[in-house]
């Protein structure tokens, strides 16, 4: 798996060799109910962002196949979060449930050693 | 109580056509009221009263308030003049005719007036005049009939000797019957000296003086021979015997044209009134013709007479014309008067400043500023404009209450009216004064209240110069205080407009029918794009692009405040009320944020009701790799309408692309939603700027140490290298290049080292400068300036170019005199090495001045030039339009194309380079926009694609497509399906839906989509297809000649090779248009039978290329022996083998003696392969001593090989795909010779000389050419125009069968109207020849119908409607006899 990720790095400063935890998913909800990715400004109850540092929310824009890898597996799926971008490359297997048009959450937390 | 329809003003009468002809006394007399007679103008009694039957009688109209006319009693303004005329004492020559005098006299026997044909070719040629001839086969007829007349000497019908007829000083015409002629003797000459005889003896001198003896062919001679030619020979001559007769050519009898046309003025200054010239000039005639009759009378000499007539015959002709040349200088007039020829020839003359253009009402003109408030279909009129200008409104039920307010308003309330116009009265009442709360009671529908301007008025807003169409649109004026017009600074381009002080008009179309008109094809949303190619003209510029490229780059973040405060500030007037969908943040931990991209998303698609779904992929302005992950994030992928990367600029946001993000919006969604997006980025980017803030100080300029350094490095490099060309060449070093002398070859070096140093300072800028830098921002995103103009401002303002060069000597043998004698230092010849920060040393100062000086220069040639060029083009293709059959004709229904553009096709509608449809761009977008509405559909496979788009494809909807079309989508859909199942193979993805879910979304499309793109093609296709009536000749002219304006007049381009130099810009598209014959770089480019070999390439050369004599030989030298002498050559042999020419002695003593030196075969020997003799013969004419130094002078100069008219062959090598292939570029004409040339390879030869192409190839070739250089010359400026148009311009040049150029004489074998030929130039020749041939105008044209100002036949004005009105009968109404009931019993 490869990945490229744009991150503010204003507001949740990265340094290198940082370790993180970092998880994709279609909902903030508890409970997996699917967002209706309309916002809402009076936010009320859990969500899962609570337990993570950093948060966005994108679209998934295009997904491909790898045109210069030679082993024949290996897809691109490009994440815009507001136009910042994140390429996620990998075998098709680890990109499962990955949809165009489809909304996602990268929810990030820094790992101590 | 709907406005009344337009109908064309009086249908019962109708101009059908109008007919020249000549005028005979008896008609002018008719037409008259009066003869004028008194040379005085005004009784002497002082109460200037006009003398009777003088010159200002007022029975010929009147010219004073005062007086009314007294021959129909009306009124200075009603009364349209009467005309008098006067009688000539002595008949005179017609200044206009008298060329067609002299040809008229040449045509016929000076004895007996009969035709001077013989009766066999008189009858061919009466029958050939029988059959209905055009203008232009009669004019051509009349010279055919002219030369064979003219080959007759002796009256075939009396016998007389007719002579030459010429021309002898002003008016003056003499018939040279006695001249010899050839052989033999002349009897009429012999008798006509023997009657001298007794003369002679009588007085000697007379002897001397009789071979210098001509007839005068005096005016009164000449209308009696007129006079006498019958009627049936008139045809021959060309006339029109039902409108003139010859003899009418000879004045007898003058009109005065009536007093409103020459007005008298009663001056202020001095007592009396200034008088017209043409009063006076009349005046002046009359008064010659009481001398005349005095003299008459009185018998005066002969000689006196004579002298009066020539006199008289001057004033007449100055009369009509007083630009006659040749006038003695004691009878030149004293001063400049106005002839009528004067007043109706050029551009402020009676035809283009009184008929082509009329000055209008209801317009207005003030200073324009911008307002980003303004919709982009919006003009706000100044409240004082509004007020003036205004619309005449019929009441009815609707408008009733807000016309009463208006009248009550009055003229100085602004939502008022000016006047009203009674239905039952008709006439007009001024608001101003009177009652108007009791008008306003009293408005019945039907009346006219002439309201001033309000919100939502249709306008017409124009800019001069009006080069192309879009330089006047339609426009909702709104109605603001302040006294400028404003608009939307996106709507500048179009008009070419900017603010420092432009002025522009506003029209106010007068009737419902012509608002309609204005707005659906001038309106401003519905001209976003420009006809020239189809890319959008109303765009974001400067400011806008810089705000949009800001507020997109990536680290632009914004809290939920500042976002919404952004979205609100881009809402006013339309959506002032529309609905905001809030994206979710993107940023949702640590704060929520949102990025300047998806407030940009918010501006294309406000809410999720909105339909607009745009989708956009293309590469931006600093693209460097790797598509979306570009490191410049200057990839731009816009889906579904959200920015998803890349940062907008110029390409996306500006006019002259099609990738701009708007276009893709106007040609998916339609222009009302491209307007009000624009009009939310006019409002967003302002806002933005002026909150983040963006200006430029003096730290902007300031290099820093990096960038100092970089350019000290630049300089440095640059200055030794020139040092080492100069030095190079001092020790003759320097290689040439081909066809260069060895300064010539530094020049151009040096240049190109001096003239890179600027563009790597610019790029040392770009890399050294912050990227805040204002400037560089600006460059960046193409706002504004280019990397020059930042290297010029911080680092280095470079060389000074003088028409290509370096700055040339202005002194002795330097440019300026701070430097050494022949320097050719970068310094010493205009290097400026210092930039505006650092500030120029006084030498660069001045060069810098020299340099700018010719840009002044260049743009003030270039307009006129252009303007000239642009007027041509116009009136040749004005009247070009698309039929309703689909070709394309001109007024006379002559077929210039059979299909416009062999595709009917619209300029304006192509999304791709010259194609209706960009097919990927639309596939991209259709399965974009669908994506989530065919998520459960299965997606397809390529075969699977195949078969559905054939089946859909048979489907009788897209019959409407052509075959191509069908057929290029199709292979279209072929390459996709490749695609996919390239993919498929790849990952091994199963058809049948079984693999990972994921993989389905490679390349996904569906059936739904398929048959949806095809729909979207088809309707793409349909909707480019040109309407019948455009204008496509007039949308063309402007479309060539309007990018004509911009290019910059920079004469000379290099091509290909160093050293050949084509001309280019403006003087090139003139050359072509013009069709010259002598076009000033000719290069003939040909292809090789073996490319690329270029030994082969050599040989060809030498073939093609001019070799001389003394080129190769070693020497010339002349012998001279005790028994011979002669010349020896001998030749370089090693030379001709190193040039592979194919001469050998034989071949060349064969070019010697093809020479003009007039060299014998014998007396040329070859002794050896390189030694030939000539030797010369002694002749009556010349010793054999002079005839060897003149050979030997000429002989090295003969021509042993190549085409004359060649003057240079260059070998180009062409590198560019991989092999190097050569050919031949020949500078020079005789395009049939080099086809012809062994080892050329004759069906891949190509000219930019047309005529030359024409001569060679015939006319299709020659169009080609045409269209090819067209083409040629416009790219290589960076202009793109449609091939249509190109190739309709080919198509009129070419269509009559011969090459014609757009210039007066092309046009006037082009179109057939006198006046549409009067109207271009040469007013009074056409007007005259028209005359004469008696030339029926039928008003076909666009020229003719404003002159005659009737609509014309091109666009809404080409359908007529035939309408078949079946009468009915009359009903008889039954009579009250009829009825029985009423008829009296009778009891029987």
């Amino acid at each position: 798996m490869d990945l490229i990720l744009d991150v503010n790095t204003q507001v949740y400063p990265m340094d290198l060799a940082d370790k993180f935890r970092m998880v994709i998913a279609t909902t903030l909800n508890e409970d997996g109910t699917p967002a209706d990715n309309e916002y809402n400004p009076i936010d009320a109850g859990s969500s899962r962002a609570d337990s993570f540092e950093y948060v966005m929310y994108g679209k998934v824009y295009r997904l491909e196949g790898d045109e210069a890898g030679s082993d024949s597996s290996r897809l691109a799926a490009y994440v815009s979060y507001g136009g910042l971008l994140m390429r996620l490359q990998g075998d098709a297997n680890n990109l499962h449930g990955f949809e165009c048009d489809s909304h996602v959450y990268l929810l990030m937390k820094k790992l101590a050693f | 109580m709907v406005k009344e329809q337009f109908r064309e003003a009086d249908v019962a009468k109708k101009i059908s056509h109008v007919t020249f002809g000549l005028m005979n006394a008896d008609q002018m007399g008719q037409y008259s009221q009066l003869q004028v007679v008194s040379k005085n103008l005004y009784s002497q009694d002082g109460n200037r009263k006009p003398i009777p039957y003088g010159v200002l009688d007022h029975r010929m109209g009147t010219s004073e308030k005062s007086n009314d006319c007294e021959t129909c009693g009306r009124a200075l303004a009603d009364c349209i003049g009467h005309y008098g005329f006067l009688d000539l004492e002595l008949p005179c020559f017609h200044i206009g005719y008298f060329r067609t005098t002299i040809t008229v006299l040449q045509m016929i026997c000076k004895v007996c007036s009969k035709i001077l044909l013989p009766p066999a070719v008189r009858k061919t040629f009466l029958d050939n005049f029988k059959r209905p001839m055009t203008y232009l086969q009669r004019k051509s007829a009349k010279k055919r009939v002219w030369e064979r007349c003219k080959k007759v000497s002796k009256c075939p019908y009396c016998g007389a000797t007719n002579g030459m007829v010429k021309k002898c000083g002003l008016l003056k015409i003499i018939h040279d019957q006695f001249k010899k002629t050839g052989k033999g003797e002349n009897e009429v000459l012999t008798d006509y000296l023997s009657s001298f005889e007794a003369a002679i003896e009588n007085n000697k001198e007379i002897e001397g003086l009789l071979g210098k003896n001509q007839a005068v062919l005096n005016p009164l001679m000449v209308k009696g021979m007129f006079e006498r030619i019958q009627s049936d020979d008139i045809p021959l001559l060309l006339m029109n015997s039902s409108v003139s007769h010859p003899k009418d050519l000879i004045l007898t009898r003058i009109l005065a044209p009536p007093l409103c046309i020459r007005p008298s003025v009663v001056s202020d200054l001095k007592s009396g009134t200034n008088e017209d010239d043409v009063t006076m000039k009349l005046t002046e005639i009359i008064f010659l013709n009481d001398v005349i009759q005095k003299h008459r009378a009185t018998g005066a000499k002969m000689q006196m007479i004579m002298e009066d007539w020539d006199f008289l015959q001057l004033q007449v002709a100055l009369l009509y014309n007083s630009e006659t040349s040749g006038i003695p200088l004691h009878m030149q007039p004293k001063k400049y008067t106005r002839g009528f020829v004067q007043r109706l020839k050029g551009k402020q003359g009676r035809f283009r400043g009184n008929l082509s253009g009329k000055r209008v009402d209801f317009s207005g003109r003030t200073v324009i500023s911008p307002d980003p408030n303004m919709g982009i279909d919006q003009v706000a009129v100044p409240i004082h404009v509004a007020k003036v200008m205004t619309y005449p409104e019929k009441v009815n039920k609707a408008n009733i209450e807000l016309m009463r307010k208006l009248i009550i308003n009055g003229c100085d309330v602004h939502p008022g009216a000016n006047f009203i116009q009674q239905r039952h009265n008709n006439i007009k009442r001024f608001l101003r004064y009177g009652n108007r709360e009791k008008i306003a009671k009293e408005l019945k529908p039907g009346d006219i209240v002439e309201r001033h301007m309000i919100d939502g008025d249709i306008v017409l807003f124009n800019r001069q110069p009006s080069l192309h169409k879009l330089s006047i649109q339609a426009f909702y004026a709104k109605v603001k205080p302040h006294r400028t017009f404003r608009f939307n600074e996106c709507c500048c381009n179009p008009f070419n407009a900017d603010f420092d002080g432009d002025e522009m008009n506003l029209h106010l179309p007068q009737t419902e029918e012509a608002k309609a008109e204005a707005i659906t094809l001038m309106g401003s949303k519905s001209n976003i794009v420009t006809p020239r190619n189809g890319e959008p003209l109303i765009a974001a510029i400067q400011d806008f692009i810089t705000g949009g490229y800001l507020i997109t780059q990536k680290d632009v973040f914004f809290d939920r405040a500042r976002a919404c405060q952004l979205i609100a500030s881009m809402l006013s007037s339309t959506d002032e009320r529309v609905k905001i969908d809030l994206p979710p943040p993107c940023i949702w931990k640590p704060t929520k944020l949102w990025t300047g991209k998806q407030i940009f998303s918010v501006l294309l698609r406000p809410n999720k009701q909105d339909p607009v779904k745009a989708n956009l992929r293309t590469k931006g302005k600093n693209y460097t790799s790797g598509e979306d992950l570009c490191y410049n994030d200057s990839f731009v992928v816009v889906r579904n309408s959200e920015l998803l990367c890349g940062s907008m600029d110029k390409g996306t946001l500006g006019s002259g692309s099609k990738n701009n993000i708007f276009y893709v919006i106007l040609r998916d969604y339609g222009e009302v939603y491209t307007a009000k997006c624009l009009a939310r980025l006019a409002r967003l980017c302002p806002a933005f700027l002026s909150n983040r803030g963006f200006s430029i100080g003096i730290g902007d300029v300031t290099p820093g140490y990096g960038l100092l350094k970089a350019k000290n490095m630049l300089l440095q490099d640059g200055y030794s290298k020139c040092d080492r060309y100069i030095k190079d060449l001092e020790e003759g070093k320097l290689t040439t290049q081909p066809g260069c002398s060895e300064e010539e070859t530094l020049e151009a070096m040096i240049l190109r080292e001096l003239s890179v140093i600027r563009d790597h300072a610019g790029k040392a800028c770009l890399r050294e400068l912050h990227s805040s830098n204002s400037p560089l921002t600006m460059a960046v995103c193409g706002s504004k300036g280019s990397f020059i103009n930042i290297s010029q401002m911080i680092a280095c303002v470079g060389q000074q170019a003088i028409s290509g060069k370096r700055v040339p000597n202005g002194f002795e043998d330097r440019a300026l005199p701070h430097f050494e004698r022949h320097s050719k230092d970068p310094s010493a010849r205009g290097f400026v090495q210092n930039s505006f920060y650092s500030g120029l040393t006084p030498t660069e100062f001045f060069f810098h001045t020299m340099g700018g000086r010719e840009g002044l220069v260049d743009t003030a040639v270039k307009t006129a030039e252009t303007g000239y060029m642009q007027r041509r083009l116009v009136k040749s293709l004005e009247d070009l339009c698309s039929q309703y059959d689909s070709t394309v004709r001109n007024s006379t229904s002559d077929i210039v194309q059979f299909v416009y553009g062999t595709d009917g096709l619209d300029p304006a509608a192509m999304e791709g380079k010259d194609k209706p449809v960009d097919f990927k761009r639309v596939y991209d977008h259709i399965r974009a926009c669908t994506c989530t509405m065919t998520r459960h559909e299965p997606s397809l496979q390529g075969e699977g694609l195949i078969s559905a788009v054939d089946e859909f494809l048979t489907h009788s909807k897209y019959n409407m497509c052509s075959e191509d079309f069908k057929k290029e989508v199709r292979d279209f859909c072929v390459e996709v399906g490749t695609t996919i199942d390239k993919t498929r193979s790849k990952f091994n993805i199963s058809p049948d839906g079984r693999s990972v879910p994921v993989l389905y979304e490679l390349e996904r499309v569906t059936r739904t989509q398929v048959e949806m793109f095809l729909d979207c093609c088809k309707d793409k296709y349909m909707k480019a297809c040109i309407e019948p009536g455009t204008a496509v000749g007039a949308v063309c002219a402007q479309s060539i000649g309007e990018p004509g304006t911009q290019m910059t007049l920079k004469t000379f381009h290099f091509a290909g090779v160093a050293s050949m130099n084509i001309t280019q810009g403006v003087p090139r598209i003139k050359e072509i248009m013009n069709a010259s014959k002598n076009i000033s770089t000719p290069i003939i480019t040909a292809q090789l039978d073996v490319q690329n070999d270029a030994e082969f390439a050599r040989v060809v050369k030498g073939r093609i290329e001019k070799t001389e004599l003394g080129e190769v030989s070693e020497y010339l030298e002349e012998v001279f022996l005790p028994d011979d002498c002669f010349i020896l050559v001998k030749l370089d042999l090693e030379r001709i083998r190193l040039l592979k020419l194919e001469v050998n002695a034989s071949t060349i003593r064969e070019s010697i003696c093809a020479t003009k030196l007039k060299i014998k075969f014998n007396n040329v020997h070859i002794h050896s392969t390189a030694v030939i003799t000539i030797h010369p013969k002694e002749s009556a004419k010349s010793s054999m001593y002079y005839t060897l130094q003149f050979w030997k002078k000429e002989l090295p100069y003969i021509r042993i090989k190549g085409i004359p008219s060649v003057t240079r062959a260059v070998i180009h090598i062409d590198e560019s795909k991989g092999d190097n292939t050569y050919k031949l570029l020949v500078e020079g004409d005789n395009l049939r010779s080099v086809m012809a040339t062994q080892g050329v390879k004759g069906s891949h030869v190509t000219s930019n000389n047309t005529i030359e192409v024409e001569k060679t190839l015939g006319i299709e070739a020659a169009r080609t050419t045409i269209m090819n250089e067209i083409n040629y010359t416009m790219s290589s400026h960076g202009m793109s125009i449609d091939i249509r148009h190109v190739m309709l311009l080919a198509d009129l040049m070419t269509y009559k069968g011969e090459v014609l150029g757009v210039t007066r004489f092309g046009l006037a074998k082009m179109k057939e109207s006198v006046l549409m030929l009067a109207s271009f130039e040469k007013t009074a020749d056409h007007l005259f020849e028209a005359a004469y041939h008696g030339q029926k105008d039928v008003i076909s044209g666009v020229s003719e119908c404003i002159i005659m100002g009737i609509p014309m036949t091109v666009g809404t004005g080409l359908f007529q409607l035939l309408h078949k009105t079946e009468k009915k009968p009359p009903t008889q109404r039954s009579l009250v006899f009829d009825n029985p009931d009423f008829h009296l019993q009778t009891t029987s």
